[in-house]
């Protein structure tokens, strides 16, 4: 699943143009950001939601988290090879 | 010039006659050269810089370097900076090349500062939900409007994705 604070719309169009089939939740309030403690405070000057530092959780079957992709650098992103290794570990 | 006659020199022919006679670099056709590396400097570096926020986003190993670009607009200010010599040198198209190069040294500077700087300014991860806590609950509104938790899920892995939006 995937999260970001812009409005469930703007998730609509993303997900039909890039094609993805998974839920892609929409958090414009932040509290999901906020509970996984990854709110970005100032992240952009004018924005009218919160921004979410970028990160990938790994949960097992029990809601534990298992494994956690965090970035010194919101360039960089999670890799599909990094995510597939992650679930290999599992 | 012979002595006893009157040369009546034109404006066109004395600009031209000048860096001939003050610089054995200038030719009078070097302005095209200089606004052609003043030009093509900028560009370059503009381009460097657009280039990464749209193409670059593709390739992941470009997207998480961002080096090539930097490069690229370093090369770029360094065509603007041959420019403005040329230009200084010859006395002719001395604004446009020195606007051309702080031009291109700005989009350079701002590159390089989010490539190297701003994006590193991130928050303490400290905060983050750690490895072998439970994940928190959430009931959030997916794409199609309906409202999603994680206990859908119950009994199967899941890859939680937080990203910054879709601009």
């Amino acid at each position: 699943m995937a999260v970001s604070s812009s409005p469930a719309d703007e998730h609509k169009r993303a997900a039909e143009k890039l094609g993805l089939r998974f839920p892609v939740l929409s958090d414009p309030e932040g509290k999901a950001i906020g509970a996984y403690g990854l709110v970005h405070p100032d992240a952009l000057p004018f924005a009218e939601f919160p921004i979410a530092r970028p990160a990938v959780f790994l949960l097992d079957g029990s809601g534990t988290i298992r494994e956690r992709f965090l970035t010194e650098n919101w360039r960089v992103r999670a890799r599909p090879e990094q995510l597939l290794a992650m679930l290999d570990r599992l | 010039m012979q002595s006893g006659s009157i040369h009546i020199v034109a404006p066109e022919e004395r600009a031209d006659s000048i860096p001939a006679m003050t610089s054995p670099t200038a030719r009078p056709g070097g302005g095209k050269a200089i606004v052609f590396l003043a030009a093509s400097g900028a560009l370059i570096a503009f381009l460097a810089l657009a280039s990464y926020f749209t193409l670059a986003q593709r390739w992941p190993d470009l997207r998480d370097s961002g080096v090539p670009n930097v490069v690229a607009a370093a090369l770029g200010v360094a065509l603007c900076l041959a420019a403005a010599q040329r230009a200084f040198r010859a006395r002719r198209f001395r604004v446009t090349s020195a606007l051309a190069a702080s031009l291109g040294g700005l989009v350079f500077a701002f590159l390089a500062a989010y490539i190297f700087y701003i994006s590193y300014r991130l928050p303490p991860a400290g905060g983050v939900a750690a490895a072998g806590t439970k994940a928190p609950a959430f009931k959030l509104q997916d794409q199609e409007g309906r409202e999603r938790t994680l206990e859908e899920f119950q009994g199967r892995p899941v890859f939680l994705v937080f990203f910054r939006g879709h601009w």
